[in-house]
């Protein structure tokens, strides 16, 4: 199964300029794909960890961390905004 | 612990004198709307407060002959809802229209604000062109004193620590004669003047001016005439030409501050625009003014 | 009591693609309505318990300060002083810590960092009692330079406030520590080129300064620590479960040894997220052994709690002559107060987020200074980025000849349309905003003289987070609606207009309550637009299972099988028809002997915000004499997604407008050369007053979030957004003078009349 990840541009410094990777063994969960990436982008979980939300196939998740992905899943790490 | 404030209510003004005289802490009040506020951000707190609303002479409007006289602690709405003083004073009942709000004009009195005397109040400038007088109750009995002379510097005034205002007394203006005071603020209501203008002016049955006043406030210490501006009118017609005098005569007469409300360049500029319309409307008003069509 | 169904005059009527709804969308008095309008609703400072005392707090006088000495002795030893606390009496906490910024923000430690800031606190028999006693608290400082502006805190040579601070998101890492306490930078394509490809380009600078939420009621307090260890703590706010966690986490204490009951609120505007007193008011109480009351003075709301930022940015866009926009390029500087906050990186994302721009480059810096702490302002941060895009946007459209909102449909974003982070937008309602405000008559009535007419957009995320509400039925089938949401804006009567419809019972038999910690599951601060949405979600869910109980019972009572029951207009049906209809109070009549009780309650993490635009259309006149602006008409156009209540959803849009109005043209904070606020009160902080403001005809756009059971979006926060542009865009067409440095008060706008070189130091060039 393959997921497509995408990240938000003031990511890039620890992505090596990236802003778009296909993960080919993702894991079950969102959770399962952030160790996956961290291993192949030192510091990038706990970057992600902290506060990010997703956009996952569309629709918004603040805390997405048990959220299950699938084959061609859309992943985009956002972050989570705030309000008044 | 501090002695808790005590409140009096005489009846005449010598028990108020006597008690203004027997304790150096006592303060008089009409409306309290500036003493009140000025306790609550810190000011001392006086030792009695001394009610003057209860004293007959203090409060109403009457006229007798030529001769308004208005009680120093008459509230402000009262002299807005005269419709006989209105007509006569329209400036001043329109400065003493701006005061606050409703509720603030349903307390606070002429008394007040000329004693408080802060520099952007906004009757002194409009009782000042109508040349009102104070009529002020001391040791030796009462004195007379214009209007102009109360105040002395901000927060400063020619009264006596036993001295009360105890009313105002204003002739009733010639035929083809009227006033009128604009005041710049940010807001609409509720604040306080950046830059304050009264003018009066008396014109002749051809329109030439024969009699003016300008007084500006917020622009100085204390209110500023300006009789450049009064030569400027008096003698001649209204033309465009007197009337950019008359704003160039304002702004040159103001001795302004920077600060948070405004920059010395902008009140200056805004003396005169404010000085100029107020001109234009007194005289508009004077030349509509039916007095004069029937003396 | 009856209540009567009032229904504003409003020139929106609901589109009639919406699905018809029997209660949702309809406008009954508000359940809270009464209580208000009467005086008798009881407000934070409203609590008043047996035996308790006044607290005061100390505060600097110096906006920045080492700390030499506390001596408290004078002021415990006076008459009805029962309690004096200082930072030393909370637990430590050291720089890095998740609780220092906050901890020090409640209670200074070594140094004060902002005039106002917190020192001491007493608690005495009277309020008279504990302002002398607070007078006799003695402080030695020594004065240290205050950072005060967001130029000096750019500066690398003026020192840094917090040794500890070093600017995070900069690339390499810094090695010395800095004023700068964040850097977000977005970018997208090749700027470069991308502004070679434009026919015009146009850069401009802007400053906004800090203003103040502006709400009515002041931040007030009662706790009271009992002898186990535990407190209750009753006060106003945005978020109780917040409230009890911060404070928690302030003292040191486990959560459940506090609960926190929500008094009604005066007013937020996010500026009640977060606290200042309630752990002062506890540990004075647990001191004392008597409950303790503090309410701030309007002084202290203005100089101890949170503003928004101030802000300076420079701003570049490039368009082709047909107006599309192809590249963009923003520095900006946020200052958040004395302490870090995510502003810079909020301004970072909303500033091009809502037009659709191949190549651009973002870079956002969050300062800090020597004045009070920021808060959340509805909409944190859009506001200033907006005021600078949508100026922008309008001299490029003036340029090419473009109408303003043309210009504005050829680039919104839409459906698909990648946003600054690059992800996809969902279904959003920009292009629907800006073609109601076209067609709206405003839009092309006449002005008169000195008037002239400005139009800007404005975009906000929305958010979800945790909700909780317990749905219960009593036993004569009316119904009440617990939730943990706050009621900032009338969301209690929109949480009873979901639960009707869904129940299918009457609105006013439904019973609408905010639950106190201990009374209701955790819900999130009711912030980011998000009650409506993501609380009506939880309750649309206790309601659904409600339901399915309902239909179980009811199938119990006709003696058949559940799945021969469905429930349709308040009752259970039997789908054969043998059975007649059981109304819901029916079968609540009978609930003992079906079951017991029945509530439900739903919890949930909101997943699907849908982002809300709005448009705003603005006439003003300006006095070319006296620079007095005023605002002769304004029309505000916002996609709800769903209106629950539209006269709520109304208010919401008029309130936003009106605030921004007043960010606009009049408020700001002003500070004296040493940090000292000079404006601390609403004489000289001038918000607007009813007088100054025209009726705001709001307009309601409806495209429903798809994710939603009744399509909503949040509405409260995008409708201060637009203002300070479409004023800004309103006053350069009244003036011919563009005015980019804020507020637009009488002396700036008349500088800018009379000096006209005012454009000096910006740049538009034309590759043409
Ligand atoms: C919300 C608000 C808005 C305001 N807006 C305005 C405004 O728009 N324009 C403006 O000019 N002012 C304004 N003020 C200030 C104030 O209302 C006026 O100055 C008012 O005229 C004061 O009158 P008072 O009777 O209330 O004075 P008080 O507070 O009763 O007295 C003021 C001072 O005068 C002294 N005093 C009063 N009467 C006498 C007397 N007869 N003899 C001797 N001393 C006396 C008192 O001892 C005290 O020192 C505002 C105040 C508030 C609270």
């Amino acid at each position: 199964m393959t997921v497509r990840v995408h990240f938000s541009s003031d990511l890039r410094r620890l992505t090596g300029g990236l802003t778009e990777v296909e993960v080919a063994d993702p894991g079950a969960t969102v959770k399962a794909l952030v160790a996956n990436l961290d291993g192949r982008f030192p510091g990038l979980g706990e970057r992600l960890s902290a506060g990010t939300a997703v956009m996952l196939d569309g629709e918004v998740i603040a805390h997405p961390d048990y959220e299950p992905v699938a084959d061609g899943s859309e992943v985009y790490f956002i972050h989570q905004p705030s309000g008044g | 612990m501090l002695a808790p404030m005590k409140y009096a209510a005489p009846a005449t003004v010598e028990e108020a004198r006597a008690l203004l005289a027997a304790d150096g802490g006592a303060r008089v009040f009409a409306g309290a709307t500036d003493l009140i506020p000025q306790i609550r951000a810190g000011r001392p707190e006086p030792s009695m407060m001394i009610d003057l609303k209860r004293i007959d002479r203090l409060s109403g409007i009457a006229r007798a002959g030529s001769t308004w006289t208005i009680g120093a602690a008459t509230p402000t709405a009262d002299i807005v809802a005269h419709a006989g003083f209105a007509a006569e004073f329209p400036g001043l009942a329109e400065a003493s229209g701006l005061i606050g709000s409703d509720q603030i004009q349903n307390r606070c009195t002429w008394g007040g604000n000329l004693v408080n005397a802060s520099p952007a109040a906004d009757t002194p400038p409009a009782l000042i062109v109508n040349d009102a007088k104070a009529v002020i109750a001391s040791a030796g009995g009462e004195r007379t004193v214009a209007a102009a002379e109360v105040a002395t510097g901000p927060g400063a005034t020619c009264l006596g620590a036993d001295e009360i205002i105890v009313e105002f007394t204003l002739a009733s203006p010639p035929p083809r004669t009227a006033d009128a005071y604009l005041r710049l603020i940010p807001r609409t209501e509720m604040d306080i003047a950046v830059v304050g203008a009264a003018a009066r002016v008396t014109l002749a049955p051809d329109g030439a001016v024969t009699a003016a006043a300008v007084a500006l406030g917020a622009v100085a210490p204390t209110v500023v005439r300006v009789p450049d501006a009064e030569a400027a009118l008096i003698g001649g017609p209204l033309t465009d030409d007197a009337l950019e005098a008359v704003a160039q005569a304002a702004s040159a007469a103001c001795r302004p501050i920077d600060d948070k409300r405004g920059t010395v360049a902008y009140r200056r500029r805004v003396a005169g625009v404010l000085a100029r319309r107020a001109v234009a409307i007194a005289a508009d008003r004077a030349a509509a003014d039916q007095r004069g069509a029937s003396s | 009591m009856t209540v009567t169904e009032s229904r504003p005059e409003s020139s929106s009527e609901p589109p009639a693609a919406r699905p018809r709804y029997r209660f949702v969308g309809t406008r009954p008095v508000r359940h809270d309505g009464l209580d208000k309008v009467t005086g008798r609703a009881r407000f934070a400072a409203d609590c008043d318990l047996p035996g308790q005392l006044a607290g005061c707090v100390v505060r600097s006088p110096h906006a920045h300060a080492r700390i030499i000495s506390i001596d408290t002795g004078e002021a415990e030893a006076m008459p009805g002083v029962k309690a004096v606390i200082s930072g030393g009496d909370f637990p430590a906490v050291a720089p890095g810590d998740p609780n220092y910024d906050m901890g020090v923000n409640l209670m200074a430690r070594d140094r004060v960092l902002y005039e106002g800031h917190a020192v001491a606190a007493v608690a005495a028999l009277t309020t008279d009692q504990a302002r002398a006693a607070a007078a006799a608290v003695r402080v030695e400082y020594e004065p240290l330079p205050p950072v005060l502006t967001i130029d000096a805190a750019l500066d690398p040579a003026v020192g840094a406030i917090h040794a500890h601070m070093f600017t995070s998101g900069a690339d390499p890492a810094p090695t010395e520590p800095s004023n700068v306490s964040q850097l977000t930078n977005f970018a997208r394509g090749d700027t470069e080129a991308g502004f070679a490809a434009a026919d015009v380009v146009i850069e401009r600078e802007f400053t906004t300064q800090p203003v103040h939420q502006g709400y009515i009621e002041p931040h007030a307090v009662t706790a009271d620590a009992s002898q186990d260890g535990k407190a209750t703590v009753w006060c106003s706010s945005q978020g109780h479960f917040n409230v009890r966690a911060q404070t928690a986490a302030m003292l040191g204490w486990e959560t459940a040894r506090i609960k926190v009951v929500p008094a009604e609120i005066g007013g937020g505007f996010g500026g009640k997220t977060t606290i200042y007193l309630e752990p002062l008011a506890v540990l004075l109480s647990a001191k004392a052994g008597r409950p303790v009351k503090m309410v701030m003075t309007r002084s202290e709301v203005f100089r101890a709690t949170g503003p928004a930022p101030g802000s300076k940015f420079r701003v570049k866009l490039g368009a082709r002559s047909d107006g599309t926009l192809t590249a963009g390029k923003a520095q900006m500087a946020y200052s958040s107060g004395v302490f870090p906050s995510y502003a810079a990186f909020l301004g970072a994302w909303t500033v091009f987020e809502s037009y659709d721009i191949a190549d651009f480059e973002v870079e956002a810096r969050n300062v800090v200074l020597n004045t009070p702490r920021s808060a959340a302002y509805r909409a944190p941060s859009a506001p200033m980025s907006a005021l600078a895009t949508e100026t922008v946007v309008d001299e490029l459209a003036q340029a090419l000849g473009i109408d303003p909102i043309e210009m504005r449909l050829r680039n919104a974003v839409s459906e698909g349309a990648i946003n600054t982070l690059g992800a996809p937008f969902p279904r959003v309602g920009f292009t629907e905003c800006l073609e109601a405000i076209r067609d709206h008559p405003h839009y092309g009535a006449p002005l008169g003289p000195n008037q002239g007419r400005g139009v800007a957009a404005g975009h906000w995320f929305n958010i979800g987070e945790s909700s909780s509400a317990t749905v219960n039925l009593n036993e004569d089938g009316t119904a009440t609606v617990v939730t943990g949401s706050p009621d900032i804006g009338g969301s209690r009567a929109s949480m009873a207009l979901m639960a009707a419809e869904e129940l299918g019972i009457d609105v006013y038999d439904i019973t609408p309550v905010v639950g106190d910690t201990e009374s209701v599951g955790f819900t999130d601060i009711t912030e980011g637009s998000r009650a409506t949405f993501a609380t009506g979600m939880a309750v649309v869910e206790a309601c659904r299972r409600v339901v399915a109980d309902l239909r179980g019972r009811a199938a119990k009572m006709m003696g058949v099988d559940v799945s021969e029951v469905d429930w349709a207009d308040g009752s259970a049906v039997h789908a054969g028809g043998e059975h007649d209809p059981l109304p819901l109070a029916a079968i609540t009549a009978e609930a003992k002997k079906t079951g017991g009780p029945i509530t439900v309650t739903g919890s949930l993490d909101a997943k699907g915000v849908g982002p809300s635009f709005a448009v705003h259309l603005c006439d003003v006149e300006v006095d070319p004499e006296t620079g007095v602006v005023q605002v002769v008409r304004y029309t505000a156009a916002q996609d709800a997604g769903t209106a629950i209540h539209p006269s709520y959803v109304e208010g919401q849009i008029q309130g936003g407008a009106a605030q921004g109005i007043g960010w606009a043209l009049n408020e700001e904070y002003i500070y004296d050369g040493d940090g000292v606020m000079e404006n601390p009160g609403f004489l000289d902080y001038r918000v607007p007053v009813a007088s100054d403001l025209p009726m705001i005809d709001a307009v309601i756009v409806e495209v429903p979030n798809p994710n939603h059971p009744y399509g909503v979006r949040g509405v409260g926060e995008t409708s201060i957004i637009p203002p300070l542009a479409a004023v800004a865009n309103a006053v350069a067409a009244a003036t011919g003078r563009r005015i980019r440095d804020l507020p637009m008060s009488p002396v700036r706008v008349l500088d800018a009349i009379v000096n006209s070189g005012s454009d000096s130091t910006d740049s538009s060039s034309s590759n043409g």
